[in-house]
């Protein structure tokens, strides 16, 4: 290994064994997406770049340790690093959030995290009976808002103000993004008066990549992973209709294909009443009405295609997110409001 | 894009349409793109991991990074990853149209530390000890200059001896072999291994369903690579290479988003965490049989 590698691994190392435990060619790069030091084109800008990461293989070849390795200019890295490292203060979250330390040089950074093993949630959930489905989502969602309130007390810093955010005015950029890529105008004034009509929402730090693939199942608890762009979004129930909309994908893959979440969500659709339902006990337990939440999931979808249209990633990969918004446009046709449309269907939360 | 997985099955004409291309004063990327048959090389992809390509250094262990030699260098992308680690790159290649845009490249990247020179890997027109690192990629995937015979067995010994002669103590060469794209044997497997291998593969030539047979035949030679991952080490020792470590890149060295460890249990640690990861490969990484697993072997070798 790289002698300038070692050196921050041994600078970030939790348990002060590495070197003794890690063999020589006990490495393993996974997602190796990007180069480091990274490519500089004839501009001078440098790539997107999300650099490799590692797993420690300890003696035995078991995996000890993970590694994130980015260039220095990633701030996603440094911001991850420091919260997972304020979240191992929390005795109550040792057990959800890997152990976590950081080092960097003038050329690298990396973040050194204990190997959380366990079985992803993505492996088990398309298996899983209704009762148990429900049972799960309702767990993993209240680890989440139990780490996000904890952030909150451990990063007040994270909390851009304590003042509640306006949905339609937090929405504004994303619109102006989505009619540049050539969303219809009608289409985004619905959603704009839509948005106007929830109000506001007090500020909630989201985890903002809450998805199956970030959870895994170890030893009787939940464990969330992937806190790279935490707290940067706001807006509560954000991580909640992002979580159910991937749930129901992967539990559904034929029918995610043919329709869009929002329309499914409205719709006499199996599980819809439940996603609904998920949606609005969540929304109740962040103290949230109903309209509020309908205004959260509008914003959610506009937010989301917006944020993939800004990182430049190819048209197919955010026209899906598109139709998504146009469906919730749809739902707004005559007047009507969000909330009736995807809510009013709903059975009472249990 | 690569020398192993797109230009070794590139026409001498091609060669020559590229270099013309960048004569003309095209673009490097572009004239790539005008040569390439998009539809074969998915240049979309290729484009936005070829960099990290160079990500292999960080597993070297090296006492200088001063020097660094590509033998077989293409069209140039390995060489641009050595070139941000090292002081100071040489590129080699064979083939004067490739070398013709190589130098085109660095010149229009203006990558100061490159330098190109035409000649064959089996004769590297260096004196003794002169690198800290050399890389052979895409080794046996085309024909190597200066050997009599495009045979692989015959290419192995005579390139890596001079890859040894030119790397100081204590520096380190890099093979990497795609054995998913040679049609045939890479190497010689043993005589057991391949008269077992004849024995099945006659056996299913027995059934009557085509497609069925094609894709049995190609499951069978896919044994021939446990000959891969114990000949080379055996040959990289041989040439004079103290230390050899071996690694498995997947999916492929264009897209070369995993590198495993050759070992058992770090191949059943890797496959633990894939998602699509089936029962049959487990079982095969937990016989010991992991090289028929990966089409892209790679080999770190210290003098």
């Amino acid at each position: 290994m790289k002698r300038k590698l070692r050196e921050l691994l041994v600078a970030a190392d939790l348990d002060g064994d590495l070197t003794r435990e890690i063999r020589d060619d006990g490495f393993l790069i996974l997602e190796n997406y990007g180069a480091i030091p990274p490519a500089v084109r004839r501009s001078g800008y440098y790539v997107w770049n999300r650099g490799f990461n590692v797993l420690l293989l300890g003696r035995d070849d078991t995996p000890r340790y993970f590694c994130k390795c980015r260039p220095i200019a990633d701030a996603n890295l440094e911001r991850e690093t420091s919260v997972l490292h304020a979240l191992n203060h929390d005795p109550e979250l040792r057990s959800v959030v890997p152990r976590t330390r950081g080092a960097r040089d003038g050329e690298v950074q990396l973040q050194l995290s204990e190997f959380m093993p366990g079985r992803p949630y993505e492996y088990t959930l398309p298996g899983m009976t209704e009762r148990a489905w429900v049972e799960s989502m309702a767990q993993i969602l209240g680890v989440a808002r139990t780490v996000s309130t904890r952030a909150a007390h451990l990063l007040p810093g994270l909390l851009t103000e304590p003042a509640p955010v306006v949905l339609r005015v937090a929405a504004a950029d994303a619109l102006t993004e989505l009619g540049a890529a050539g969303v219809a105008e009608d289409v985004l004034q619905r959603l704009d008066r839509g948005l106007a009509r929830a109000g506001s929402v007090p500020p909630v730090l989201q985890h903002g990549d809450l998805w199956p693939a970030n959870v895994l199942w170890h030893e009787g608890s939940w464990r969330l992973l992937d806190f790279e762009i935490f707290g940067i979004v706001q807006i509560p129930l954000y991580d909640v209709c992002h979580f159910v909309r991937n749930c129901w994908s992967l539990r559904e893959p034929h029918a995610a294909a043919a329709a869009t979440w929002v329309a499914r969500l409205a719709s006499d659709a199996r599980d819809a009443d439940l996603c609904r339902r998920a949606i609005l006990r969540e929304a109740r337990n962040l103290g949230l009405e109903p309209a509020q939440a309908a205004g959260v999931l509008a914003y959610y979808v506009v937010d989301l295609t917006a944020q993939l249209i800004r990182r430049g990633t190819p048209r197919v990969a955010w026209d899906p997110l598109v139709r998504e918004v146009r469906a919730a446009a749809d739902l707004l046709h005559g007047g009507a409001t969000l909330h009736d449309a995807v809510f009013g269907r709903a059975s009472v939360p249990a | 894009m690569d020398a192993a997985g797109v230009m070794s099955s590139w026409s001498d004409e091609a060669l020559a349409q590229l270099a013309a291309t960048v004569r003309r004063g095209t673009p490097w990327r572009q004239a790539l793109l005008e040569v390439a048959q998009p539809s074969r090389s998915g240049e979309g992809t290729e484009h936005r991991t070829e960099d990290a390509r160079g990500n292999w250094l960080w597993l070297v262990d090296l006492e200088r990074w001063e020097c660094a030699l590509d033998v077989q260098g293409g069209i140039g992308t390995t060489t641009a990853a050595l070139s941000r680690h090292f002081a100071s790159v040489h590129y080699l290649d064979a083939a004067r149209p490739l070398v013709e845009f190589a130098r085109a490249r660095f010149r229009e990247d203006r990558s100061a530390n490159v330098a190109c020179a035409q000649a064959g890997a089996s004769a590297l027109p260096y004196g003794p000890a002169t690198f800290d690192c050399v890389v052979w990629d895409g080794a046996l995937g085309r024909r190597v200059a200066g050997v009599a015979t495009a045979d692989p067995p015959a290419a192995l010994p005579a390139v890596l001896a001079e890859c040894r002669r030119v790397l100081r103590p204590g520096g380190c060469l890099y093979v990497g072999i795609a054995t998913g794209a040679a049609p045939e044997r890479v190497l010689g497997a043993g005589l057991i291994l391949s008269a077992l291998i004849r024995m099945v593969v006659g056996l299913i030539r027995v059934v009557p369903l085509w497609a069925w047979r094609r894709r049995a035949t190609r499951r069978v030679r896919r044994f021939e690579r446990l000959a891969v991952a114990r000949a080379v080490p055996r040959q990289l020792r041989a040439a004079g290479f103290t230390r050899v470590q071996a690694y498995y890149i997947d999916p492929s060295f264009q897209q070369p988003w995993n590198i495993i460890p050759a070992r058992r249990r770090a191949v059943l640690a890797y496959e633990g965490l894939q998602i699509t990861s089936a029962g049959p490969r487990r079982w095969l990484a937990w016989l010991s049989l992991h090289p028929v697993l990966f089409d892209c072997h790679v080999f770190l070798a210290y003098a």
